[in-house]
């Protein structure tokens, strides 16, 4: 059975090689802008997310004088850390999403440039620029508190590339959604706080009560934010009937399909300037 | 070789529905540069505009088996906030991906070609018209493609650039084939071979760009006839309702 002749495998390879040329393209133009925009370079672009997390970190390191799930003081800037970035890591993905048609909108006049790229694009800048600031928070901290514990860096990786994934997923269908119909866009930035609330970045889901945990678990953010303070320590314990990755894995899955196919049926109207 | 099959387009203004163009199918052969005539709001450059492949139609195709340059001359494709320079290596990342001789190649031609000085690294939303004509016709020069868009170019610029587009322009013409819209009738003529008439919808062949002139000033005509005598029994069809009154 040959479902796959040479020239149609030829033309299928061209097109990824032409989206990957996009891409990179794209992210080409969002580092500059970027660049443009702040002072001291490529620094300057680390320099703003580093200052809001610094402050964050200092504001709820003095409020949280005790320990946390079980674990001593020494545990906390860390827990809040990885709190703080993952949930801005998510938020600030869909943040940009959001607006990438409009940023973009220029760039539409190549018919290589489709819209989905943009999303890619600003998803891997996103990543990468978030995966820098916390490894260098993370190196500070371990430089201040000479502890070292990275118990699990696999989990830690597997938790960052899925609520990427699930980043990507959302990402795409706001996008469409905030084109669409414009309301959208006010809508996502209402419903933060209360995401920023429930997603546990100060707080330990063992301090909630009993009751309410399974509702919590089902924020994404949550699920990633438990897991990676998991993986930095061991004895920070997470219930494994509530917090587990593979129901991360599954929403990143769901989320990034109902993303590809909403974007299907609309790419028509979203590239008709 | 271009094939157009049934394409229909149309736009929706306050509910209703009007047609740009109703089930237009054309071929364009490969080594044919055709210049495309009509009125202001004929559908030129939404023609063009799906033939580049950043406007869609609402139904119908467009088949081809080579590769077409986005319209010339339309000024669009440029991020404000970055340089030109910047942006001419944007455009050559797409097209080359991480080939750097080969962007350092396009960059210095599109530098060479627009020849704006120290203003090609500025942003490029700080450019004056004629500065954005130039670097835009110097970034579509830099790329070879078998067929060009070709919309209005020599609308701007000074008079030595223009010689110097419409040298380019022949060069191209060399090598590839043009489809050009053009509201000035007469520097058609000596690029093209066939023409297309769009006229209410509907095309028109015709094999030399003078006949299709000639046919478009009598369809013009017509029109602004037509018109004027709508005018004029309106202007009764009131003056009798006074009347009445």
């Amino acid at each position: 059975m040959r479902i796959l002749n040479n020239k149609k495998l030829k033309l299928i390879i061209k097109g990824f090689i032409n989206q990957k040329n996009v891409v990179s393209a794209l992210v080409y133009r969002e580092l500059k802008t970027r660049i443009s925009l702040v002072r001291f370079g490529f620094f300057g672009v680390l320099l703003q997310p580093l200052g809001t997390f610094i402050i964050f970190l200092l504001i709820f390191g003095f409020i949280r004088q005790r320990g946390v799930g079980g674990l001593d003081i020494s545990f906390v800037p860390i827990f809040l850390i990885s709190g703080i970035i993952l949930y801005s890591l998510l938020t600030e993905i869909i943040n940009r999403c959001l607006n990438a048609i409009e940023a973009n909108k220029a760039l539409f006049f190549y018919r290589q440039v489709k819209p989905i790229d943009t999303v890619l694009a600003r998803v891997y800048v996103e990543s990468g620029l978030f995966a820098i600031v916390f490894i260098i928070m993370v190196s500070a901290i371990f430089l201040i508190f000479e502890s070292f514990n990275v118990d699990n860096l696999p989990l830690i990786f597997a938790n960052y590339l899925i609520l990427t994934l699930t980043g990507l997923g959302l990402g795409t269908f706001f996008m469409i959604a905030g084109h669409r119909y414009p309301l959208m866009k006010l809508v996502v930035n209402f419903a933060q706080r209360p995401l920023f609330l429930t997603s546990g970045v100060f707080f330990s889901i063992e301090n909630i009560p009993q009751r309410f945990q399974p509702f919590l678990s089902w924020n994404p953010i949550l699920q990633a934010i438990e897991m990676t303070r998991h993986g930095f320590n061991e004895d920070y314990i997470v219930d494994p009937e509530i917090i587990s990755i593979k129901y991360s894995l599954a929403f990143a899955m769901v989320s990034c399909s109902i993303g590809l196919w909403v974007y299907f049926n609309n790419e028509r109207i979203l590239r008709t300037l | 070789m271009i094939e157009i099959k049934n394409l229909t387009k149309s736009y929706i203004h306050k509910g209703r529905k009007n047609y740009v163009f109703k089930n237009l199918s054309f071929k364009i052969n490969t080594g044919e540069s055709v210049a495309l005539i009509g009125g202001n709001g004929a559908g030129k450059s939404t023609l063009l505009r799906i033939i580049g492949g950043m406007d869609f139609p609402d139904s119908g195709e467009v088949f081809t088996d080579q590769r077409i340059s986005w319209p010339v001359g339309l000024k669009g494709g440029f991020q404000g906030s970055l340089s030109a320079r910047e942006n001419t290596r944007f455009v050559s990342m797409i097209f080359h991906g991480n080939e750097k001789e080969k962007i350092k190649e396009k960059i210095d031609f599109v530098e060479d070609f627009a020849d704006i000085g120290k203003y090609f690294d500025k942003p490029f939303r700080n450019y004056s018209d004629g500065m954005r004509s130039r670097v835009t016709f110097a970034l579509s020069m830099a790329f070879d493609f078998d067929v060009y868009l070709i919309d209005e170019v020599s609308a701007a610029g000074d008079f030595i650039f223009r010689e110097k587009c419409k040298k380019a322009l022949k060069k191209k013409l060399i090598t590839s084939d043009f489809l050009m819209v053009n509201h000035n009738l007469w520097t058609l003529k000596p690029l093209c071979q066939k023409a297309f008439l769009l006229f209410n919808g509907e095309i028109t062949q015709f094999d030399s760009v003078k006949d299709a002139i000639k046919e478009h000033k009598r369809l013009l005509r017509l029109k602004t006839r037509n018109r004027r005598s709508k005018v004029r029994k309106l202007d009764m069809v009131n003056k009798n309702k006074r009347k009445t009154i």
